[in-house]
């Protein structure tokens, strides 16, 4: 599960030491002393209380008194402008307020600015080729800033969009920090971290998205931030379904149906089947998929995920009565997200009978809604198989933070390629 | 010789009195006409007198004093009508002539197909019935091969509880009426199993055939809350033989812990169902032989319909939210 490089918690300071002998090479410590003045620390800081509430990097970029840093790091004060204010702290110990720009909430991109000059903008560049080295700054755990080389490995597989795969040790603290080439050029911004060197960095090239659109508009703070969020969301999702629409989809066989399995290279497949037992009397397969993408919005809040299953159970052993008492307590779905009542309004659902691969189904589409997101749903689709006294089959989808209706296109198509095939 | 019986009710019991000559004298007392052991009743609390064909009452008692029909008496005697309601302290009496008519007789044999209460055929039967149930319950439960013994061993407990119940049930009436009534007890415990039981079935089958699980979560509602009071109203009425109206208030009564422990289930409910829950609730029955009264739409026409709905709903839900946050 990868983990925000944001500071959480006080407990990795093994990780400390062991990163100690990479501060030895020569190129290392002359880029680190070339940029240390261009990177900054990040501090969320409750007006109440005085005291920082969560903290990350950023750098100088653009012009002298722009700062990037990542979403997911300065997210409390952009949902919540009233409790928390952010500051910077420079390598020399000085420090500032900023104020808030624009974001690009999909990337976890946030661009701020200071009133003050803070340095030389950093250069964007292109991602050297797969292997070459690269140069993480950041500021880890609060324990003063540090620079980190690490490894190239190339873009990640995305429906959209990936982020690089940067084999090297990032730690809570350094999102938001810049990642450069040998050159000192930037190429990423810190962001997350899977733990034992496998870390990832978000492409300049979307940062450089957020500046050209900045500069388009003459560095004019965003106005609606939840609508700004929101508009993001819903056209990253449309355009990923899009994506998965036009796509070509491997087949796979789930009992007596051909069903689509990989819709997109971003999307896994598992075999979740339950171990058979000696004295079962009916057989099941699972299988689950999922797009394992999660975009940040706030501490308990994620959205982005797809993921569908099917399950199909057959038997010849046991009577109709008995088989469907096993199935029917197969067929209930939950959405697996932590939204809460401030967050989303209760399920509607729609259940009636609809026609598949020319046999019956139960279907059931339900829907939810953000409700700071204006437009953002949530949506849950299970569809059962009914009508066959000794099959059963169940295909689950759902989307969190999706456009409702064009994820209702793709489960329609879904459902359409649906084959029985004895 | 008076035509006149005086009753006292006391702990439950009632006693006639022949008044054979007037004045009447009751109190604890025993040198009074008519004893009444009780520590609330005066020695000499009360005086019936009868005079130029006029009944009078007259309350002796300093202490805890007496009424009639409701009225409290001052010491002075007063006229009362017969049939009349008096109590001294609160222990009942009645001053009824002998020609006031008794109520009907209850006939206690039973026959027919209907009379499930006191044959012991339709007791047995009742008891195999519910026995059966348990079985047919854990054996659909069960999707895997079991040997009988380990349905035995999983059925007997409910067994036990049932034969529980059977004696509780038969051990109230043997105090209360002095007879035992096993048969009807063992017919009053397993319909306390079986009928809920067929309420879920039907429950089950109803929701299926609408497409809306409301359907069953209603018959269960009127499962937990009406079923066992009504069934030991029955049994007091048939075993007990008083009135409807006061069976149910005791079969109410006795249900009430039960019932209070329901209606915190449904309370919660209902709270989950208007507050916020991250679970979807959909209809999620189903049935083998897959009947129903929807048709199978296409999936065109489903997903019109389903988006029409759900967007509707979400649209109204989005308008109370801002109003409920506006409000606060």
């Amino acid at each position: 599960m990868k983990q925000f490089l944001q500071k959480g918690a006080l407990s990795l300071f093994l990780i400390i030491n062991i990163l100690t002998p990479a501060f030895a090479e020569l190129g290392t410590s002359k880029l680190y002393t070339e940029t240390e003045k261009s990177v900054y620390q990040i501090r969320v800081i409750n007006k109440q209380t005085g005291k920082k509430s969560s903290i990350g990097s950023g750098f100088v970029v653009s012009k002298n008194n722009i700062l990037a840093t990542n979403y997911h790091v300065v997210s409390e004060y952009i949902n919540d402008p009233e409790v928390y204010s952010l500051e910077y702290l420079s390598t020399s110990g000085k420090g500032g307020t900023l104020e808030l720009l624009d974001f690009d909430i999909v990337h976890d991109l946030a661009i701020v600015k200071s009133k003050q000059p803070m340095g030389i903008p950093l250069k964007i560049s292109y991602l050297p080729e797969k292997g070459a080295n690269l140069f993480s700054l950041g500021n880890p755990m609060d324990l003063g800033f540090t620079i980190i080389k690490g490894t190239n490995n190339g873009v990640l597989p995305r429906a959209i969009d990936g982020n690089i795969l940067f084999s090297g040790s990032l730690n809570p603290g350094m999102s938001g920090g810049p990642a450069l080439d040998q050159e000192g050029n930037l190429v990423g911004v810190n962001v997350a971290t899977s733990g034992n060197n496998i870390s990832f960095l978000v492409p300049a090239e979307y940062l450089k998205v957020v500046l050209d659109r900045l500069e388009g508009n003459d560095f004019k703070t965003v106005d609606d931030r939840f609508a700004h969020s929101s508009n993001q969301l819903r056209d990253n999702a449309k355009k990923i379904i899009t994506k998965i629409l036009n796509n070509k989809w491997s087949a796979t066989k789930i009992g007596t149906f051909i069903v689509p399995a990989k819709l997109d290279n971003s999307i896994r497949c598992w075999d979740a089947s339950r171990k058979p037992k000696k004295d079962d009397l009916f057989k099941s397969y699972f299988t689950r998929c999922s797009n394992e993408d999660n975009i940040y919005i706030s501490s308990h809040l994620t959205v982005g995920s797809i993921n569908f299953e099917y399950l199909w159970l057959e038997t010849d052993k046991l009577s109709p009565t008995r088989f469907y008492r096993r199935y029917e307590k197969s067929n209930s779905s939950v959405i697996g997200s932590r939204a809460g009542k401030r967050d989303v309004t209760n399920f509607s659902c729609h259940t009636d009978f609809t026609k598949v691969a020319d046999r019956d189904f139960k279907t059931t589409v339900c829907r939810r809604d953000y409700l700071k997101y204006k437009g953002l749903s949530d949506m849950l689709f299970t569809t059962a198989l009914v009508g066959e006294e000794d099959k059963g089959f169940i295909f689950n989808l759902d989307f969190t933070g999706t456009d409702a209706k064009t994820s209702l296109i793709l489960f329609k198509r879904m459902l359409e390629t649906f084959k029985w095939k004895k | 010789m008076e035509k006149v019986i005086l009753e006292t009710i006391q702990r439950g019991v009632h006693s006639y009195h022949k008044i054979k000559s007037f004045p009447v004298t009751m109190g604890r007392a025993f040198d009074n006409d008519i004893i009444l052991q009780d520590v609330t009743i005066s020695p000499h609390h009360l005086v019936i007198d009868k005079q130029d064909g006029s009944y009078l009452i007259q309350n002796l008692s300093t202490e805890n004093g007496s009424s009639l029909e409701g009225k409290k008496l001052g010491s002075e005697a007063e006229v009362l009508e017969i049939p009349a309601h008096f109590k001294l302290n609160k222990l009942k009496a009645r001053l009824l002539s002998t020609d006031m008519p008794v109520e009907e007789t209850y006939v206690q044999s039973c026959s027919g197909l209907f009379c499930f209460f006191s044959s012991p055929v339709w007791a047995a039967l009742l008891f195999l019935a519910t026995v059966a149930i348990f079985f047919i319950e854990r054996f659909l439960d069960t999707p895997v091969a079991k040997e009988p013994l380990y349905y035995i061993s999983n059925v007997l407990p409910s067994v036990w509880t049932l034969l529980g119940i059977t004696v509780i049930i038969s051990g109230i009436t043997r105090i209360s009426t002095h007879r035992w009534e096993i048969i009807p007890a063992i017919s009053i415990a397993s319909m306390v199993f079986l009928v809920p039981q067929l309420f879920e079935y039907l429950g089950h089958f109803v929701s299926y055939l609408f497409t809306s699980d409301s359907f069953g979560s209603w018959l269960h509602n009127i499962a937990s809350f009406m079923i066992i009071p009504v069934l030991l109203a029955l049994f007091i009425v048939k075993t007990i033989h008083t009135k409807w109206l006061s069976a149910l208030g005791v079969a109410a009564l006795v249900y009430s812990p039960f019932l209070a422990y329901q209606v915190i289930g449904l309370v919660d409910d209902l709270n989950l169902k208007s507050g916020f829950s991250e679970i979807p609730g959909y209809s999620q029955t189903l049935l083998p032989n897959d009947i129903r009264l929807n048709t199978t739409l296409s999936l065109d026409d489903f997903i019109k319909d389903a988006d029409e709905e759900t967007s509707d709903v979400i649209e109204k839900m989005l308008i109370m939210a801002k109003e409920k946050e506006a409000r606060s």
